[in-house]
């Protein structure tokens, strides 16, 4: 009798074992994340333990040291990764917030890479990139922190080099300023297409370059993708940041963020909790202008 | 002749309107100085303790906001006519209100959009200036809208023989702050037109 029952006990221990993300999804509603392949202290003990390099023949304005510095910073701080201003860079930025969350040990080591043999592959993409581009990186100026971050400059001009959308279509090759052109822009199918590809994530998109999407209710949609994986939001930026006082009735998505909580205070005001800039904000919004502001929301599944 | 008469006329008053924009704008610090001084002098004291951004989100400087930055979160609020919440939400934050709102009642006053603290980077340093933004009516137009700004450095600044702000010292870059080239007011002041206030 007693060994039935320890039988049983065991028999009930594996079965709950064995089902616990499963019932955990059901009744609690959370999802476990299975993209996270490193972590920051695995990525800061290889940092620790690489041998510094003398410095890159192919990225030759790229000092070693800074480079390196760079690093411990991606994988100490990732939420300080900047984009820079006034350039067309947002939609790496926010692209990169899931290697950088994931995966920062095989970000940094794919970044050592690049930095030492000029070309590299991250999750089976080759980046190979131009002279102009190799010559480029660390000569940005007056973007605010990015100046002082020649990796991030590297990482993004890469990107902006080897993918491309039909907003590239007009300048396809890189010139100097040119990320401040449409040569850095990013559609919302070409920032899907990266994601989808960099990071190896199971990607579902709502909505389109000038239309917005069919979308009921903003807030709970928003909340529910939330708790599955990392939302990105393509929105006009000027319903977060205002920048002159005139208005056109047409109005277009400039600006990529990533949702990192939304709560509803009341009937007219939402709390959205997002990051950009390098920075985490809290705005205070209402849900008019948040079904007003987005063009595109982007879920990035916690499966691959 | 008449066609001649037409031409000159328009001609004329296209050279009219670009000198007053650059007139207008060289002369309204001048005579503003004191009040714009101020104004940075107190915002850079208070930001020392609290760092925050100011912004008049509408025409008729009713409608403001405040971005509030912290260690963990920058807070953006935003204040709508006949709101009331701005000195709860000061005082939420530990601003000295009084103070806080008689800046901001100077700054509606000259007209002021932004104001905010701006970093920027001189030979791997990182340094900071005060950034302000005025929406003054003879500077738009109803197609375009135009704000004076102004950079405040701490220290004094190198320029061309055109007055153009230049990054370092014997440079010929020109330094551009969010994309605009900005002339010399004086040695640790200088101004452009901008379409954005930000």
């Amino acid at each position: 009798m007693k060994q039935a029952t320890v039988h049983i006990l065991i028999t009930i221990s594996v079965w709950l074992t064995v089902r616990t993300p499963v019932l955990a999804n059901k009744f609690f509603n959370h999802f476990p994340d299975s993209t996270q392949t490193s972590t920051q202290s695995q990525a800061i003990a290889w940092l620790d333990s690489v041998q510094r390099t003398d410095s890159s023949r192919f990225w030759i304005n790229v000092p070693p040291g800074i480079f390196f510095e760079n690093l411990r910073g991606f994988a100490i701080s990732p939420l300080k990764f900047y984009e820079g201003r006034t350039n067309n860079f947002c939609a790496y930025s926010a692209l990169t917030f899931l290697p950088l969350k994931n995966d920062p040990l095989g970000f940094c080591q794919f970044m050592l890479k690049l930095y030492q043999q000029g070309r590299a592959s991250y999750n089976g993409v080759n980046f190979r990139p131009g002279k102009a581009i190799l010559l480029e990186a660390g000569l940005l100026k007056f973007k605010g922190a990015l100046d002082l971050n020649p990796a991030a400059q590297m990482w993004f001009l890469c990107l902006a080099d080897r993918f491309k959308g039909y907003l590239n279509f007009v300048n396809r090759n890189f010139d100097k300023g040119d990320e401040n052109t449409l040569w850095a822009s990013t559609n919302y199918a070409k920032f899907n297409r990266m994601l989808r590809k960099v990071c190896k994530q199971k990607v579902r998109a709502r909505g389109a370059d000038i239309i917005r999407p069919f979308i009921n209710d903003m807030f709970s949609y928003i909340k529910e993708r939330l708790q599955r994986g990392t939302v990105f939001l393509y929105l006009n930026n000027r319903f977060l940041y205002r920048k002159k006082h005139t208005f056109s009735r047409f109005s277009i998505p400039t600006h990529y963020i990533i949702v990192l909580d939304i709560q509803k205070i009341d009937a007219t005001k939402i709390n959205l909790v997002y990051w950009d800039y390098g920075l985490k904000s809290l705005q205070q919004i209402s849900p008019k202008l948040l079904r007003k502001a987005i063009f595109g929301v982007t879920h990035a599944q916690n499966v691959k | 002749m008449r066609n001649y008469l037409f031409y000159s006329i328009i001609a004329c008053l296209f050279l009219a309107a670009c000198s007053s924009s650059k007139e207008l704008s060289a002369d309204y610090y001048r005579q503003n100085e004191e009040a714009l001084v101020s104004i940075k002098d107190r915002f850079k004291k208070i930001h020392r303790l609290h760092p925050f951004s100011f912004e008049v989100r509408d025409k008729n400087f009713s409608e403001v906001g405040i971005e509030i930055i912290t260690d963990t979160l920058r807070y953006i609020y935003h204040f709508n006519p006949g709101e009331n919440n701005l000195a709860d939400t000061l005082k939420a934050h530990r601003f000295n209100v009084p103070e806080m709102l008689t800046l901001f009642a100077d700054m509606k006053q000259m007209r002021c959009t932004w104001i905010t603290n701006l970093d920027y980077y001189e030979r791997g340093q990182e340094k900071y200036m005060v950034f302000l933004s005025l929406r003054h009516n003879k500077l738009g137009s109803k197609r375009k809208e135009k704000y004076f700004t102004v950079a405040f450095f701490d220290q004094p600044q190198f320029y061309d023989n055109k007055g153009r702000l230049l990054d370092k010292e014997k440079s010929r870059n020109i330094m551009k702050i969010n994309g605009q080239v900005f002339y010399k007011i004086n040695s640790s002041a200088c101004f452009t037109l901008s379409d954005t206030f930000r």
